[in-house]
């Protein structure tokens, strides 16, 4: 009876093993060989970096020169279980994760006389979960050295005298064919590692919109299954961020709700252009391109204005005075209101560059976004006023 | 001639792919023993093509400027502020009616440091920065540094 009672305890924990709740933090060395050293004037770059990408930001957490003989040798200490890349003499690049010692060999310096954007594949030898990312590198690999060779034939076939070759790559269409190739290795691999952490750094390599069905599946797994792998849940609360918004955002979606200050300090909406077609324009006073944008839609404005066609500019400046000062300076005759949070606005907006520009139909309906001024805007809006007779 | 042609095309593909992260410059912080108890820190900004960064003096009402600033350590003593190492690109700006200063592909921010006593410490470091290219501006942003001397 004792032995059940031990037994069905022991069951009982198994899947608490299993969850692997606990992971212990360790030092982890990285070591490696380049065969060829950057040669004068270059030798400041040969050195290894190692960083973290935590979103876009890129965290630098140590660095290494290396021996004339081109060994290196470093150290990530007291870490968890995570991707980590390398940089190697700014020529090779490579993921790791960072659950085992490491060997990296690559071959640095290109000696090519003519240096083309084409790194090499790099092996990381040291545990399963490298080996799941030097498959997943050697797929995006494969991938682009395909996209080089079609390339290639694509520009001889466009310069050869026997139409049928480019007729038939044009039917083929090799960069599309490719990019499904891609897709379809990717995926099988994500599907074979479904289970284990490492499994993110293939989710990132997928349109996150087209796969939402496969990923966040594996993401809740995941969060589950390893809950000391903060990532895991950084990632899923990305993809929902930008699932809902995605969403709110697209054509045929009604603009966002806001409501933001103008020059007087009124508080502002979209409800005041419905029936017309606006032109929201995200900019700031200290975004030069923002600015050359000004004359093209004080152009559109003159011309469509009087034929129910309306603009209103947001700023995302911080400083109010230099709002101003740049609102006196280009003289829009349209509102201008000033964001009180660009963070806010960025996010709900999904825009990380301006000029940002928002088209709205006449029912507050969202028709496009763009981001740097399109000369499309213009088609767009002249297409619909023109089609209301 | 073809080759070369063809070099350029593989670029294009190559900025084609990238385009999506919105991230132009790689920052690296490091540091240099160049005397007695006295360090040069560098930060190093690797631009890619056709962005640029803002010089630390770029005047009021165009740009927003780089902006360097560290976290106050008692060991440390900061000598002047910091150079910019790089070549820097200035005109003037009828949009904005100032000098823009900025700079393109690298630049290196170099801030000597003296320290008090023959300890093993640590700088912290922020920079807050904004990028553009002749097609958008992407908005300040910050990024942290712990660099040690």
């Amino acid at each position: 009876m004792k032995k059940i009672i031990i037994l069905l305890i022991l069951i009982s924990y198994l899947p608490i093993v299993n969850a692997q709740s606990e992971v212990k933090k360790k030092d982890v060395i990285i070591k490696g060989k380049v065969q060829f050293l950057n040669p004068e004037p270059y030798t400041r770059l040969n050195k290894v970096y190692i960083f973290k990408y935590r979103g876009a930001d890129k965290i630098m957490i140590d660095s290494t020169p290396i021996k004339p003989n081109g060994e290196w040798q470093l150290k990530l200490k007291n870490v968890l279980p995570s991707i980590y890349t390398v940089d190697i003499e700014s020529w090779d690049r490579v993921s790791i994760f960072s659950d085992a010692n490491l060997t990296i060999n690559s071959r640095g310096y290109d000696t090519a006389k003519i240096k083309i954007k084409n790194p090499p594949y790099v092996f990381v030898e040291g545990s399963d979960a490298n080996s799941f990312i030097n498959l997943a590198d050697h797929i995006n690999y494969r991938n682009y050295q395909q996209m080089i060779a079609d390339g290639k034939e694509m520009y001889y076939a466009g310069k050869s005298t026997d139409t049928s070759w480019a007729a038939y790559l044009k039917e083929k269409n090799p960069y599309r064919a490719l990019n499904d190739d891609f897709n379809d290795r990717i995926k099988v691999l994500i599907r074979a590692y479904r289970d284990k952490p490492e499994v993110i750094y293939a989710l990132g390599m997928i349109n996150w919109e087209k796969n939402q069905d496969l990923i966040m599946p594996i993401l809740k797994n995941l969060t589950k299954k390893y809950p000391w792998y903060t990532e895991v849940k950084d990632f899923e609360t990305t993809m929902e961020d930008r699932i809902t918004q995605a969403k709110l955002l697209k054509p045929g979606m009604p603009i966002p709700v806001v409501s933001y200050p103008n020059e007087t300090g009124a508080i502002k909406g979209f409800d005041q252009y419905k029936g017309k077609i606006l032109l929201i324009d995200f900019w700031a006073s200290w975004c030069g391109p923002c600015r050359q944008a000004v004359p093209k839609v004080k152009d559109m404005y003159s011309k469509f204005g009087d034929k129910g066609f309306e603009v209103v500019s947001i700023s995302i400046d911080d400083s109010k005075s230099s709002w101003k000062k740049a609102l006196t300076e280009e003289k829009m005759p349209w509102q201008q209101w000033l964001s009180p949070d660009k963070n806010q606005t960025m996010k709900k907006f999904l825009f990380s560059g301006i000029p940002t520009l928002y088209l709205v139909d006449r029912n507050g309906k969202i028709i496009n976004s763009y981001t740097g001024f399109s000369e499309d805007i213009e088609k767009t809006v002249s297409g619909l006023i023109k089609d209301n007779g | 001639m073809k080759k070369i042609l063809f070099s350029s095309f593989l670029l294009l593909v190559v900025n084609v792919l990238f385009a999506q992260i919105q991230d132009p410059v790689n920052w690296t912080a490091t540091s240099k023993k160049i005397a007695d108890k006295t360090y040069e820190i560098h930060l190093i900004a690797n631009i890619e093509d056709g962005w640029h960064i803002y010089s630390q003096t770029t005047p009021a009402g165009g740009p927003i400027p780089t902006n360097i600033s560290f976290t106050k350590n008692p060991l440390l003593v900061l000598q002047g502020t910091a150079k910019e190492v790089g070549k820097l690109e200035q005109h003037n700006e009828p949009l904005f009616g100032v000098d823009v200063k900025q700079f393109s592909d690298k630049v290196d921010f170099v801030q000597v440091v003296k320290v008090k006593a023959s300890v093993k410490t640590s700088m912290s470091v922020s920079v807050e920065f904004m990028v553009c290219n002749d097609r958008q501006c992407l908005p300040p942003t910050t990024k942290k540094f712990t660099v040690a001397l």
